[in-house]
C-alpha cells in the first residue's frame, strides 16, 4: 500500500487550468478534501482510499471539462468529497486501531511487570524473615549457652568458696585464712590454685559485667592499718586475676577495712569470717558502673 | 431481396435498442440494490448521536429516494449519479461511525492503562 503513495503526489489539475469555465462550487470542495485527505493520517494508513478518491475527483474534472457545471459535474464532484472524507476517517480510524493495539501490549506489559514485583517482594520478604528467625534461633541457642556456662561457672565455684546472690550482685566469699598469711598480703601457696578456678568462672559467667574485688579486715589493730592492709589484699587478688586472664578494665579493687564485718568481733570464729575477700559480680555491666568504680579505687 | 434487407436491419436494430433498455434498467437496479446495502450497512454501524454519520445517512436516504422516483419516470442517467451520491453518503456515514468507535475504545484502553499505574 505504501508503494501507492508517490502516485497521490501528482499533480491534478493541469486541465483545470486550461479550462475556460469556472469549477462549480462542489468541484472546488472535493479539490479542498482531496488535498485534506492526501495530507492527513490517511496517506500512511490507507493510501489505496486516498488513491480511490484521486480516481474519484479525476472523473469530476473530466466531467467538469466535458460539459462545465453539469448535473454529472456537480454529481462526481459530490461523490469525489465523500471519498476523500472517508478516506481521512479511514486513516484516523487505524490510528484509532494501532491505539487500541499499543494500550492493550502496554497494558499486558504494565501487568506482567507488577505481578513481577509483586512477586519479587514476596521473595524478598521471605528470605527477611528466613533471615531474621535464623538469627533469633542463632541469639537463643547462644544465650542457652552462656547460661549453661553461667550456672556450670557458678556450681564450680561452690566447691570453693561461698556464693550468694545479693542486690548488688553474685557475691563470691573468699576466706581470709585460705588466700592470705595473716598480716600479710601475698598470696598464700594455695591460694593461687583457687583463685586461678575463680578467674576462669569469672570468664565464664558473663564477660560484660563488673567485677569489684573487696578487702575485709576482723576490727583488731588500728583503722587506717586495717584499712590499708584490705587495700592491699584486694589489688593483689585483683592483679592474680587479670594475669589469669580477667579484662582489666572490668575488675576494680577497693579496700572495706573492718567497716562491715560479717559476725562478732568478740569471738575468734567471728573474727575469722570477717576476714575476707569478697568478689562482687555486679548486675550491670561494666560500662554502667564504670564511674561508680573508678571512684572507689581513688577512696 | 431489399426489403428483406431493410427489415432484417430494422429488425436487429429494434432488438438493439431494446436490449440496451433493458440493460440500463438492469445496471439501474443493481445500483439501488448497492445503495440500499451501504444504507443499511451504516444504519447498523452508525450510533443515533453521531451527528455527522446522521447527516451523511440522512442524505444518503434522500437521494435513494429520489433516484428511484427518477428510474420511474425513465430518467436513468440522472438516477444513476443520485444513486452514486447516496452510496457515497452512506458509506462515508459508515466510515464516521468506525472511526469515533475506534477513538473512544482506544481511549478507554489507554484510560485502563493509566489506571493500572496508578495503582503500584
Amino acid at each position: 500500500m505504501k508503494s501507492l503513495r508517490p502516485m497521490l503526489a501528482t499533480p491534478l489539475f493541469l486541465c483545470a487550468a486550461c479550462a475556460s469555465a469556472p469549477p462549480s462550487k462542489q468541484l472546488v470542495d472535493a479539490r479542498r478534501a482531496y488535498e485534506d485527505a492526501r495530507t492527513s493520517s490517511a496517506a500512511d494508513y490507507r493510501p489505496d482510499a486516498v488513491l480511490t478518491a484521486k480516481q474519484a475527483l479525476v472523473r469530476a474534472e473530466r466531467a467538469h471539462d466535458d460539459d462545465p457545471g453539469s448535473f454529472r459535474e456537480v454529481s462526481l464532484a459530490y461523490v469525489a468529497e465523500r471519498e476523500a472524507q472517508k478516506a481521512q476517517a479511514w486513516g484516523e480510524y487505524e490510528v484509532g486501531v494501532q491505539a487500541i493495539e499499543q494500550a492493550d501490549d502496554d497494558y499486558k506489559r504494565k501487568q506482567a511487570q507488577m505481578l513481577a514485583d509483586t512477586q519479587n517482594d514476596k521473595q524478598a520478604a521471605e528470605a527477611r524473615l528466613e533471615t531474621q528467625s535464623t538469627e533469633l534461633n542463632q541469639e537463643r541457642a547462644a544465650r542457652q549457652q552462656a547460661e549453661q556456662r553461667a550456672a556450670a561457672a557458678i556450681s564450680s565455684l561452690e566447691q570453693i568458696a561461698r556464693v550468694k546472690e545479693e542486690a548488688r550482685g553474685t557475691v563470691i566469699t573468699l576466706e581470709g585464712a585460705v588466700l592470705f598469711v595473716t598480716g600479710k598480703s601475698e598470696l598464700a601457696p594455695l591460694a593461687q590454685q583457687k583463685l586461678t578456678e575463680v578467674a576462669k568462672a569469672l570468664n565464664d559467667i558473663d564477660p560484660s559485667k563488673r567485677i569489684v574485688v573487696e578487702g575485709h579486715t576482723d576490727s583488731r589493730g588500728s583503722d587506717e592499718d586495717n584499712l590499708a592492709l584490705s587495700q592491699r589484699r584486694a589489688t593483689t587478688v585483683r592483679d592474680y586475676l587479670v594475669s589469669q586472664g580477667v579484662a582489666e578494665d572490668r575488675i576494680t579493687a577497693v579496700g572495706r577495712g573492718e567497716t562491715q564485718p560479717l559476725a562478732s568481733n568478740d569471738t575468734t570464729e567471728g573474727r575469722a569470717n570477717n576476714r575476707r575477700v569478697e568478689i562482687v559480680i555486679g548486675s550491670g555491666n561494666a560500662d554502667a558502673t564504670n564511674a561508680d568504680a573508678t571512684r572507689e579505687t581513688t577512696d | 431481396m431489399k426489403p428483406i434487407t431493410i427489415g432484417a436491419v430494422l429488425f436487429v436494430a429494434g432488438c438493439g435498442g431494446a436490449s440496451e433498455a433493458t440493460v440500463e434498467a438492469q445496471t439501474a437496479a443493481n445500483a439501488t440494490a448497492e445503495t440500499t446495502a451501504a444504507i443499511a450497512a451504516a444504519e447498523t454501524a452508525a450510533p443515533k448521536d453521531h451527528p455527522q454519520a446522521s447527516l451523511h445517512l440522512k442524505l444518503a436516504r434522500d437521494q435513494l429516494h429520489q433516484a428511484k422516483r427518477l428510474m420511474q419516470e425513465d430518467e436513468n442517467d440522472k438516477a444513476q449519479l443520485l444513486l452514486m451520491r447516496a452510496t457515497a453518503d452512506a458509506e462515508l456515514a459508515l466510515m464516521l461511525a468506525r472511526e469515533s468507535d475506534a477513538k473512544e475504545k482506544a481511549e478507554r484502553a489507554r484510560a485502563q492503562v493509566d489506571s493500572l499505574s496508578s495503582h503500584p
